[in-house]
């Protein structure tokens, strides 16, 4: 069993790092291979993802602990807990971001495809994250269940837990490598290659993690499942278009 | 709605700016220190965390009071810049003289 412990303190440090690492590797990433739209309609598609992912994160992080939400709705503090700390979700954040560049996109008139330019830096960004909830520990809620596996992770409490932070991050390891290969794709096609496998993930690796569970899944893993049903409607539209 | 509003203000990297902002702010224990009393804590969080309190606190809870107002108003603003077109066309060139089509420059051939 390997320890590490819980401290959250270093959770905001690594997710403010998180964001800095994103944006440094999308900076880099913009420079070297140029961009679909115009740097004043970039910033435009930044600012819908940002307001998107912090609604969608907060939404859904606070969706996921429900039975919180339940009792704080009978005992009259439902707005409390809404101001509550902590309670994003990276799951959140991708939807949420993806549906307010759409928004902001229709109600700009921009027609190109703008998210490759985010994949790379997602993958960055989440893993770098991750980290944090590692070292965060018990205090954040991504932790995984009990195993007597050789790599199990004590944290804190003298029990051996999956490590599923890890697993996420090399998953997101491969990710990046595959959205970074120069494959002749069609223009969006790499976010969706990330934001689908992404949520494909996160449904297999929730069952690692000890969540309330809805119907046989925790709140997440069911957004997970609309949101690819929504990545599949978008697929098939997409095509329609290119035909017609 | 352009990076710059129709205004040249630049809307969208100070909405960039306070979101990221809000959602660190979100994350840090701030409001963990005010709402301990309330006895709201999700998810064990509180009870692995506790209050902390002191400068991180203070801080954490005034970039979130700050970043939410300033995001709620800048979009506002925003929207009401590109509604009502202010500022449209203040900073754009202006046109000294007409182009004519007839006048070429001597050098094109």
């Amino acid at each position: 069993m390997i320890p590490i412990g819980s401290h959250p303190v270093w959770h905001p440090v690594l997710e403010t790092l998180a964001y800095a690492s994103g944006y440094a590797v999308f900076k880099w990433q913009r420079a070297r291979q140029g961009d679909v739209v115009e740097e004043p309609q970039r910033w435009t598609v930044l600012a819908g993802a940002a307001v998107g992912a912090l609604l969608g994160s907060r939404l859904l992080g606070i969706a996921e602990q429900w039975p919180t939400v339940e009792a704080a709705w009978h005992a009259g503090r439902l707005l409390a807990l809404l101001f509550s700390p902590g309670g994003k979700t990276i799951v959140g954040g991708l939807l949420g971001g993806w549906l307010g560049v759409e928004l902001v996109k229709r109600v700009s008139g921009i027609r190109r495809r703008t998210g490759d330019l985010f994949a790379l830096p997602l993958c960055v960004g989440i893993a770098v994250g991750r980290v944090g909830c590692l070292i965060a520990g018990l205090a954040d809620d991504t932790y995984g269940k009990p195993t007597s596996l050789p790599w199990a992770v004590d944290l804190g409490d003298g029990i051996g837990r999956h490590p599923v932070q890890v697993y996420e991050i090399l998953f997101l390891v491969l990710v990046g490598i595959a959205v970074s290969v120069k494959w002749r794709l069609p223009e969006g096609a790499r976010f969706r290659i990330f934001l689908g496998s992404y949520l494909a993930w996160r449904v297999a690796i929730d069952f690692l993690k000890p969540q309330p569970l809805v119907a046989g899944m925790n709140v997440i893993q069911w957004a997970c499942v609309g949101g690819i049903f929504l990545l599949g409607l978008d697929w098939m539209v997409g095509r329609r278009e290119q035909r017609s | 709605m352009s990076e710059n509003g129709s205004s040249g203000f630049p809307f969208s990297k100070i909405v960039v700016v306070l979101a990221c902002t809000f959602g660190v702010g979100l994350g840090l224990c701030g409001l963990n220190a005010v709402l301990s009393g309330a006895g709201v804590t999700r998810g064990g969080v509180g009870s692995v965390m506790g209050p902390l309190m002191g400068v991180v606190a203070i801080v954490s809870l005034l970039a979130m009071i700050l970043s939410a107002l300033g995001l709620v108003l800048t979009v506002i603003a925003w929207v009401v810049s590109e509604a009502f077109g202010l500022g449209r066309g203040r900073n754009e060139p202006q046109k000294l003289f007409e182009d004519r089509d007839d006048q070429e420059p001597k050098d094109r051939k």
